[in-house]
């Protein structure tokens, strides 16, 4: 031991001094570089990962979005065909529903006007024969005024006492 | 109650019968009498007719209204009144001869209620009718 103190010139005083000159210099920097350095540190790494995390979130939000739109997209897209579709229908029925009310329509005045006709006829007819049977008569009376002598009238009065 | 024309006539009539001439006059004059006692002498055109009527139909007499275009002629009416005796078995028939010139010809005879109507009008009237249905 000795000889290795001899050989490297260790003085133990320096030495001891020189220790206790390196632990306050330890002490030092620990208290005004390591600590700061290291509270430093931990804020960055603490950022960072906040920074990771948020993109990942955002990330993921993004692709949910993308999602949620892709869905919304096609029930808007299954939507708008159903109503397109319904539309549809509704319209071909209506259209039916039309037509056989125009064609009933159509038949009623068909009827209606064939009904007119006949009445209209009918009356025309009466008319008629009510005009031919005032001539009829007018004309008859005429013929028994000028023939109807005294001997015809006895013979119509004796055919009623018989 | 109140007395109708027709039964004052009935009782004239079963208090007058087979009276002589001048008891029925006293009877007449009575039952005036009544009447204006029962206040319904207007009654008295009513009873006059009625007792007509019942006279006539306890006879056997046949009032006729004969309705002619031409005034009948005697043999028309005798014809007439055989044809009445005949129909509404009666001894004695009285014709009243009406000349209304619308009727056309024919005869339109009325007895009592009944019409038995032979015009030439009613005739024509017919003839339309039936033309017209």
């Amino acid at each position: 031991m000795d000889e290795l103190i001899k050989t490297f010139h260790i003085e133990v005083n320096l030495l001891l001094a020189q220790m206790v000159n390196f632990v306050i210099v330890l002490l030092v920097l620990y208290k005004f570089a390591y600590k700061p350095i290291l509270k430093t540190l931990n804020e960055r790494t603490k950022k960072i990962e906040k920074g990771l995390r948020d993109a990942e979130e955002t990330q993921n939000k993004f692709q949910e979005m993308t999602q949620k739109e892709k869905e919304i997209l096609t029930q808007a897209k299954k939507e708008a065909q159903e109503i397109i579709k319904k539309s549809e229908s509704e319209a071909k029925k209506n259209a039916e529903s039309i037509t056989a009310e125009m064609k009933e329509k159509n038949a009623k005045m068909i009827e209606d006007a064939k009904a007119m006709i006949e009445e209209e006829k009918k009356k025309m007819l009466l008319e008629i024969k009510s005009e031919v049977a005032d001539l009829v008569v007018m004309a008859t009376e005429k013929v028994i005024a000028q023939k109807l002598n005294s001997e015809k009238d006895k013979e119509i009065i004796n055919r009623v006492i018989k | 109650m109140r007395i109708t024309a027709t039964q004052y006539a009935k009782s004239l009539y079963e208090v007058t019968k087979e009276k002589s001439q001048s008891e029925i006059g006293v009877m007449a004059e009575n039952f005036v009498k009544v009447l204006a006692k029962n206040r319904q002498t207007k009654l008295a055109v009513k009873i006059i007719k009625k007792f007509g009527e019942i006279y006539n139909k306890e006879n056997g007499i046949a009032e006729v209204e004969a309705i002619s275009s031409r005034k009948l002629e005697a043999d028309q009416i005798q014809q007439i009144e055989k044809f009445i005796q005949g129909k509404y078995k009666v001894s004695e028939v009285i014709i009243d001869n009406k000349i209304d010139e619308k009727i056309k010809g024919g005869i339109i005879l009325k007895i009592g209620d009944e019409i038995l109507n032979g015009s030439v009008e009613r005739q024509l009237r017919e003839l339309k009718k039936c033309l017209k249905k």
